[in-house]
């Protein structure tokens, strides 16, 4: 082969297949290379967490208190399943209520404005009557509730909890929460709200 | 990612049907002057309220065969309703004539040939329970299991000491919740719950 068709060849293979320019070194991340590829992000990377809490009413059983939760999105932080610890402490006329839950919290929508909240898991509640030992069982939840997005990562809501015991101890619940969930991390390279 | 997504939205489904998971519980029932009682082997829970001194409430069974029935009265725990005791009678064939100090504080006379049992609740210290169902906090009488011969038998629901207030009577053994219409029991839930 002539040398000079090595030459070109070299130069041709070096050269930018794009014809755009080359990002700046200040540019931001989405701008550089499309939304960030969350998925590969760290599994204790911030932007997985968001933290709640809620003013509650238990309707049967009359009980008012706090609920706070923990979520953590375990597939893509950018996206609406989470999994979801709670844990509420409410007094009322007869007794007082704690309840430990475990379960899913699916976001539909988690980008836009106004977010929709579906999720279902397992509760052990346990109730506190003066004069008696702690009455404790295992219950099964669904909860239901949407989601303003007020600031860049917090949100108001107001959800609504069944649950239903169906072993030892059988019962419903029926509750009502209104509160504000924080999502950790910057928001910077998720879509922009609606 | 779609099989993600699609294995959040299985989990979910999921956990939302076990919260239909079926369960039994007492039939709830609202106290008239007489309520006829079709199956009086089934597990019952029936509430009213002595509004009058003199009121009575009057329940009818009705046995093919010999047959073992636990009974026992219940009164909200409430302030206001520490003094309420209950009393009831179940009267019938089979049974002994009243006792003397007894025969006093029944509200009508026993029918010729018939005999009765009394519950006159007034221990000193009262059995406290959690209903789980209604998550409610009642004193109780005690479960007694009366052994009844076949035959039409009535229960008499008066207070002794012509204190007023509400009341729940408890009796039967099976637990079969097939008979409570839903309808029925959200509608007088009040009654039932707070």
């Amino acid at each position: 082969m002539p040398i000079d068709a090595l030459l070109l060849a070299g130069v041709l293979a070096s050269a930018p297949v794009s014809s755009e320019p080359a990002p700046s070194e200040s540019a931001p991340v989405h701008a550089r290379r499309g939304p960030a590829r969350w998925y590969e992000t760290s599994l204790a990377d911030p932007r997985r967490f968001s933290l709640a809490g809620h003013f509650e009413a238990q309707l049967i059983g009359l009980a008012f208190g706090l609920h706070g939760e923990f979520l953590y999105r375990p597939f893509r932080a950018d996206r609406g399943a989470n999994l979801r610890v709670g844990v509420s402490l409410a007094g009322g006329p007869e007794f007082f209520y704690l309840p430990l839950a475990l379960g899913w919290r699916q976001h539909f929508v988690p980008h836009h404005r106004v977010t929709l909240e579906l999720g279902a898991g397992y509760e052990q509640q346990s109730f506190f009557v003066p004069g008696l030992d702690p009455v404790t069982r295992s219950a099964f939840y669904g909860e239901g509730g949407v989601a303003i997005r007020v600031i860049e990562q917090g949100f108001i809501g107001t959800q609504v909890i069944m649950s239903w015991a169906p072993f030892e101890r059988p019962g419903p619940g029926l509750g009502l929460r209104l509160g504000f969930r924080w999502n950790f991390g910057p928001r910077r390279g998720v879509k922009p709200g609606r | 990612m779609i099989r993600r997504r699609k294995l959040s939205t299985a989990l979910l489904v999921v956990m939302l049907c076990g919260i239909g998971t079926s369960s039994h519980a007492h039939v709830p029932l609202i106290a008239g002057e007489l309520v006829e009682i079709e199956q009086p082997d089934i597990s019952h829970a029936l509430y009213g309220t002595i509004v009058a001194p003199d009121d009575v409430f009057v329940i009818r069974l009705a046995y093919d065969e010999p047959f073992a029935l636990p009974f026992e009265i219940l009164v909200p725990r409430r302030k206001g309703l520490e003094d309420h005791r209950p009393a009831f009678a179940v009267v019938g064939p089979g049974l002994p004539p009243p006792l003397p100090e007894h025969a006093d504080l029944l509200p009508r006379s026993i029918p010729d040939g018939q005999g009765v049992f009394l519950e006159a609740n007034d221990a000193s210290e009262r059995l406290l329970i959690f209903e789980s169902f209604t998550r409610r906090v009642f004193w109780s009488s005690g479960p007694i299991a009366l052994a009844l011969p076949a035959g039409e038998f009535e229960v008499w629901i008066f207070s002794p000491e012509g204190t007023t207030g509400d009341f729940v009577l408890g009796f039967g053994v099976e637990e079969d919740f097939s008979s409570a219409g839903c309808g029925g029991l959200l509608e007088d839930w009040s009654t039932y719950a707070y």
